[in-house]
């Protein structure tokens, strides 16, 4: 026990400043040997900016670092790695077309210079890793043919592979099934008995309650608290983490429902790989109305969104917004037409330009409008005061407008693309995974702004893996189940068993009942 | 270094060429001549770099832009005096936008690689101005491949006098203007940068994005062709082979080199403007061939590409920070 509680790994007075945002205040952090040290925080609270001083990424303006009470110089991940640091990023870096062993020797490249590599040592060096953790990794297979589960599997091997001491996790889970995780929570345990710190970075709560032995609270970049995890309970931690109790319950509006606004008729939409994705679906949405679509991800919830906004081409069927017919092979330009509003499921490849700046980023579909012109020309003092309004609004985190949008956080990206959809004030509102990848503090803002915006009659289709933001939220529910609505039930009449039958393609019991 | 090796002083060569480029008014005009052709071709790669394609066929549009405008100006005799000019430099353009459509017509209709096309379509360029010196426009009285001289109602005029320094420049510097005020101040302008930062969310916001890469390659290529125009109405006055000596590359690196930025542009544009007019000074005063410069051209561009600019310090505060934040954002 006493070697237990020995300090392995010691930040003192770390300071990270990017203009003039601090990400990183004076801040001080210990990790015992032995302990996974959850890193808990909404985004943009400074825990990567934290982690990516530690390994070496980004140089901090001061502070100090200590491994075994012994202050270390860290400006490179070489540096970090030779100092027993390993870290598994939140993206993964591996080279998707060359195998599992490959990606290995390309980290160990740097040290390793000889023009033939000891592929076969390093081979073993897998398989024992494997047999150790009870993985099922084959270093000969290609990486872009394993799960995202096994690829996270061959990070955590290049991370312990230099026999690291410390390990940093980002966001593990974010890309991970509940299984996957599972299985990662049990690596995480055999490396805790290993003797070796793990610092586990997330903004779910659960999780960490589930795997850590402490947790430290960032809010702001300060360190708000560290706490025991058998001395606390959630309800402290999501205090701890936002510094305000959760707004749980949403004021709604019990309006009557109005007009139908999108009416969906026997659609039939592929998907790229050539299968048939929405399978002669029908739906309807009401002015006023929250429709959730409930379901696990890839039965057809990404082409129904691309059909509906016509970002990729349908087979057949009929889709009508506010009335209007849509041809089968119109524009995206004709559905925005519509005034409808879309929050893409992917916000950096499809819902902004991250290489413009925050305001330019705003008035993606309104720099036609005559309130910016001075002359026939733009005007930029309008466009940015504009912005400076939204950001306000909205509670956008930002250097400020002129910031590229690359420089701020996941978080407040999203909520700039929320802002942006929903100042159209638009009479149907498209939002997929609105919140994936968001902090609490801002997922309870973008449901309230969607709940406002249904209270202001806007029809809204939702669509989430996220049952809770699901059930939350919407008026009716239905749950896609391989292209087609497997069952629908509004909500009042909600039952949970139900809603997991369908969500794998069992009727519910009543219908059972029924049909026999 | 090079220079040491043929045995002439690198110091003085230097001298040789500074002098060369810009000091006296004859040389100095001579280098703005050159600065204006290069400034017109490296826009003519910006302007469509900012949509996100790579245009390096500002050559062959500055080739078919010089033959349209000397055909104009040849054969467009009966328009009345000013016009006649300006009639000659709209078919520079327009002939330099068709050559820049192609390409971009190929683009929009096939998705052909605009790198391929557009290097491509510089070779055909070139041969066509060949045929049309040889055959339909050669002038007979002379042996070699000329065409005829432009008519004088079509020849820009002189700014100063001594020199061939001619009102080029000014219509180089004007389409400078427009590329600045259109992608800084125009909502279309807005737009093609939207779809050069992000294609998908371009088309995510309605845009259409073909149509305007189209636009964006005839625009650009209507620069590169202007261009054209304005080494035969202002300097040769006579189209025939190989006139442009790789005006159309070296602005592709004026414009790389500025990072696109118009100020910058033109400092780029009037620096290898002097090189290649002071490159010709050495070779006359001094042992050391003008190949020569294009080395140092060429040395300074794989530095830009090797991103070297951007570890030092003032130069590359801007970008290090931006990779930084990039980074620390999650």
């Amino acid at each position: 026990m006493q070697e237990q509680s020995q300090i392995k790994l010691e930040l003192k007075n770390i300071t990270k400043t990017f203009g003039s945002l601090v990400a990183v205040d004076d801040l001080s952090l210990m990790v015992k040997k032995g302990e996974v040290h959850g890193l808990l925080g909404e985004n943009g609270a400074g825990k990567s900016t934290l982690m990516n001083v530690l390994y070496g990424l980004l140089a901090a303006d001061s502070g100090k670092i200590l491994i075994d009470g012994q202050e270390v110089q860290i400006t490179s991940p070489a540096d970090a790695i030779s100092h027993g640091i390993g870290m598994v990023h939140q993206h993964f870096m591996l080279v998707p077309t060359i195998s599992v062993l490959e990606n290995v020797l390309l980290m160990l490249s740097n040290e390793d210079k000889s023009f033939f590599p000891k592929a076969n040592q390093v081979r073993q060096r897998i398989l024992e890793f494997s047999e150790i953790f009870s993985l099922d990794v084959d270093p000969n297979a290609l990486v872009r043919d394993l799960s995202l589960g096994q690829q996270q599997c061959v990070e955590i091997i290049k991370a312990v592979y230099n026999d690291s001491d410390i390990l940093i996790l980002d966001e593990p889970t974010a890309v991970l099934n509940p299984n996957e995780a599972a299985e990662l929570f049990i690596i995480v345990e055999r490396l805790r008995d290993m003797g070796k710190s793990v610092i586990f970075i997330s903004h779910k709560l659960q999780e960490l309650m589930d795997i850590c032995d402490r947790i430290t609270v960032l809010r702001d970049g300060k360190i708000i608290d560290t706490v025991a995890i058998e001395e606390t309970t959630a309800q402290e931690l999501s205090y701890l983490m936002i510094g305000k109790r959760l707004n749980i319950q949403l004021q709604r509006n019990n309006e009557p429902e109005g007009d139908v606004v999108l009416q969906i008729g026997d659609l039939l939409a592929k998907s790229s790989g050539g299968s048939t994705a929405v399978d002669h679906l029908n739906l309807e949405v009401r002015s006023g109305e929250i429709y959730g679509i409930a379901g696990v991800d890839g039965n057809g919830q990404s082409e129904l969104i691309m059909a509906i906004s016509s970002l990729s081409e349908y087979e057949s069927g009929s889709i009508a917004i506010d009335c209007n017919q849509l041809e089968l092979m119109c524009s995206p330009k004709d559905v925005l037409d519509c005034n409808v509003a879309h929050i893409p499921e992917d916000r950096q490849r499809i819902g902004t330009a991250m290489g413009m700046t925050v305001g330019e980023n705003l008035v993606l579909h309104n720099i036609d409008n005559l309130e910016f012109r001075n002359h026939r020309l733009l005007d930029w003092k309008k466009i940015n005061s504009y912005a400076e309004k939204i950001v306000e609004k909205y509670d956008i985190r930002t250097p400020g407008v002129e910031a590229p949008l690359s420089s701020l956080s996941g978080g407040n990206q999203q909520k700039l693309l929320v802002a942006r959809e929903l100042e159209k004030k638009p009479k149907l509102l498209l939002a997929m995974h609105p919140t994936r990848g968001v902090d609490i503090g801002a997922i309870d803002f973008i449901h309230k702004q969607i709940i406002a915006a249904r209270n202001e009659g806007c029809a809204v289709l939702l669509i989430s893996t996220d049952l809770e933001e699901i059930l939350a939220l919407s008026d009716r529910i239905g749950v896609m189940y391989k292209g087609k609505i497997k069952g629908e039930v509004s909500r009042d009449k909600v039952k949970m068993k139900d809603i997991a039958m369908w969500m794998v393609g069992k009727d519910s019991d009543a219908e059972q009942i029924k049909a026999g | 270094m090079l220079i040491e090796l043929t045995g002439e002083s690198a110091l003085d060569t230097y001298k040789v060429l500074f002098e060369g480029a810009f000091i006296g008014k004859n040389n100095l005009s001579e280098t703005l001549i050159k600065s204006s052709i290069l400034l017109l071709t490296g826009l003519s790669y910006a302007f469509v770099a900012k949509v996100g394609l790579i245009n390096i066929g500002a050559e062959g549009q500055l080739y078919i832009g010089a033959a349209c405008s000397a055909a104009v100006g040849i054969y467009g005799t009966f328009l009345p005096g000013a016009l006649h000019l300006i009639a000659a430099l709209l078919a520079g353009f327009v002939g330099g936008m068709i050559w820049g459509g192609i390409v971009g017509f190929f683009k929009e209709r096939f998705g052909a690689n605009e790198i391929i096309t557009s290097l491509m379509m510089n070779y055909i360029a070139i041969l066509v101005v060949s045929y049309l010196v040889h055959e339909p426009m050669k002038d007979m009285s002379q042996t070699y491949p000329y065409s005829y001289r432009v008519a004088t109602s079509a020849q820009l005029p002189r700014i100063l006098t001594g020199t061939r320094l001619h009102a080029g420049l000014f219509v180089a510097l004007l389409c400078l203007f427009f590329y600045w005020i259109y992608y800084r101040y125009t909502s279309s302008g807005y737009r093609m940068r939207v779809i050069g930062q992000n294609r998908l969310n371009a088309e995510y916001a309605g845009y259409n994005v073909r149509k305007n890469m189209f636009a964006a390659m005839a625009i650009g290529g209507g620069f590169a062709g202007l261009g054209g125009a304005l080494e035969i109405l202002g300097v040769q006055f006579r189209l025939f082979d190989n006139f442009s000596s790789g005006y159309g590359f070296d602005g592709i690196f004026a414009a790389i080199l500025a990072n696109l930025h118009p100020l910058g542009m033109i400092l780029t544009s009037v620096v290898f403007g002097g090189l290649r007019n002071g490159g010709l000074m050495i070779q006359v005063k001094t042992n050391v061939s003008s190949t020569l410069t294009s080395v140092v051209q060429s040395l300074v561009i794989i530095l830009v590409l090797m991103r070297i600019f951007d570890r030092l310090p003032i130069w590359g505060k801007k970008h290090s920070n931006q990779s930084l934040r990039k980074r620390s954002s999650d």
